[in-house]
């Protein structure tokens, strides 16, 4: 019996493990193949959602499911976290203290928010990256009367533009509020641009001026005064702010960077085309969780999914890898509340976002919805 | 000429149907299609497949057979007999035929399905 073990249970995980069971289904029904996933909870967010629980949009209860609900019945789920992964004997030691071993192994643990890096950025600043800060952000907003925002950009980050997107979003926001008169909206990024990436950052400065959205770029965060409500930068350059909001900076998760050499910052070292371990052909690297130079994304890690499961697959059942990730990343951008646009890129191809519209807005709503049916390795 | 009409109406329709669009409706569309598509994906579950096949010849014959009236009909029935309650009444129930042929029947499946995995 081959058995495959997937450590993660949020959008690559899922994705890879409902694949997987996709393509080994008779495998798994006559006990040839064992797939299990290992969480750190019994729960499922759907993160690029927290955008809109911020304004309202959505409910938590909208944007989180059962875990178990969503893998296919056939696949064994349990919620104990990893503690100990060991690349060459492929075991992993969990919380609860068993160990799990397997002949393929999928590490897809995400990453972890550290605002606590920044001196006062936990205190000083909302974040939307998880539900609490989304529902906290959310109340202070609906009380928000106008005045200094700071949208603080922090290096490196989730998703290439959620940035730009609550930005965009918060003007609209306002506007419809009233108060956009007596409101200023500053958007500080680490680098000398509005984006990392240089076509998403001349598309920005129209959309920016559009809309008036000042900028402070080459901002990398220092600290942050709660008391005196200032944000400062290692340039050296200090903002006052009434509402501070920030994207927090991520890390890899703590046992990827305990166990796996190489894993600085908790990035595993990955082979960009095959998503395997570096030195390592039968573990996989997925999502957020690799040290490929590209979006942090759901879409980057869903693209991967993709190509792990064929592999997986392929190796389990004519023993060899079936094909590349050619680094496609595909992201929504709301450009308000109701234009959106979108980019698309990959390792040959650069971004290239075309003009908001209506019909793209619709569509990233709708795939909001839909987006359960690419857990479950449908879409 | 009527090339570039043609253009114009499709161009149109496509502008009246986003103009008429909510976000409401486009999420509620989006919803209905994602659990529908939800249910349909499990019969890509050859188990399940082959079961809701099956299902359906069985309520088309139970429908030829005029049995689903039948039991519609049993349930409207039903609804408006009275239940006196005590053991006597129970008993009485018992000693009729069509009652003892519905518990042979409750019986038989019960003993078809221990056979089951
Ligand atoms: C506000 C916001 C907006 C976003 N918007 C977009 C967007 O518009 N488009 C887009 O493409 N992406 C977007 N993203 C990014 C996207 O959500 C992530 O890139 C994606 O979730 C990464 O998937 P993952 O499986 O690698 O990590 P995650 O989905 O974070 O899953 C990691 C899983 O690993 C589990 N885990 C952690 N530690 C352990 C352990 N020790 N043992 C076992 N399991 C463990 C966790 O419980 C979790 O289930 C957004 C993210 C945020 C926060």
């Amino acid at each position: 019996m081959k058995k495959v073990l997937v450590i993660g249970g949020g959008m690559a995980g899922s994705i890879v493990a409902n694949g997987l069971a996709r393509k080994l289904s008779k495998e798994l029904n006559n006990g040839t193949v064992e797939i299990t996933v290992l969480s750190a909870t019994d729960k499922h967010l759907y993160q690029p959602g927290l955008l809109y629980l911020t304004f309202g949009r959505v409910t938590e209860s909208e944007l989180i499911r059962d875990q178990r609900g969503i893998l296919d019945n056939r696949i064994k789920f349990y919620v104990d976290p990893a503690t100990n992964i060991d690349t060459d004997t492929k075991k992993v030691t969990t919380k609860s203290g068993k160990v799990f071993e397997c002949d393929y192994m999928v590490i897809a643990t995400g990453s972890r928010l550290v605002p606590e890096n920044v001196p006062g950025l936990s205190e000083g600043a909302h974040n939307f990256y998880s539900i609490e800060g989304a529902k906290k952000l959310r109340d202070t907003l609906k009380t928000f009367e106008g005045g200094k925002v700071v949208v603080n950009v922090n290096a490196p980050h989730k998703c290439p533009v959620a940035p730009i997107e609550i930005t965009c979003m918060l003007h609209d926001f306002l506007n419809e509020k009233g108060v956009l008169d007596k409101s200023e909206i500053i958007y500080t990024y680490p680098v000398g641009r509005l984006h990392a990436m240089q076509p998403v950052a001349d598309w920005a400065v129209p959309e920016f001026e559009k809309l008036g959205i000042k900028s402070e770029t080459l901002f990398n965060t220092k600290e942050v005064d709660p008391s005196k409500k200032t944000i400062t930068s290692e340039e050296g350059v200090t903002l006052n702010y009434d509402l501070l909001i920030t994207i927090p900076p991520h890390k890899g998760q703590q046992v990827v960077e305990e166990s796996i050499e190489g894993a600085a910052g908790g990035w595993a070292p990955t082979d960009k085309k095959k998503l395997y371990l570096e030195g390592k052909t039968d573990v996989f690297i997925c999502g957020d969780t690799t040290n490929i130079p590209i979006s942090k994304a759901g879409s980057t890690a869903h693209f991967e999914a993709d190509t792990i499961v064929d592999n997986i697959s392929s190796l389990i059942k004519e023993g060899t890898i079936a094909r590349d990730y050619d680094g496609k990343v595909f992201c929504f951008i709301e450009t308000g509340k109701e234009e959106g646009s979108y980019v698309w890129f990959n390792y040959t191809t650069p971004p290239a976002p075309g003009l908001p519209t209506k019909a793209v807005h619709r569509f990233k709503l709708a795939y909001n919805k839909m987006y359960w049916l690419s857990a479950k390795g449908m879409l | 000429m009527e090339n570039l009409k043609g253009v114009t109406e499709i161009e149109r329709f496509m502008q009246a149907g986003s103009d008429a669009l909510t976000d409401n409706i486009t999420e509620r569309l989006a919803t209905t299609a994602a659990n529908g598509l939800e249910a349909v994906d499990k019969l890509n579950d050859e188990d399940i497949r082959e079961g809701v096949i099956k299902l359906l010849d069985l309520i088309g014959n139970l429908n030829r057979s005029g049995a689903i009236d039948e039991l519609s009909k049993v349930a409207e029935i039903t609804a408006k007999q009275e239940c006196k309650g005590g053991i006597f009444s129970t008993i009485s129930m018992l000693g009729k035929p069509e009652t003892q042929r519905s518990l042979q029947f409750l019986l038989n499946a019960c003993a078809c399905l221990q056979k089951c995995k």
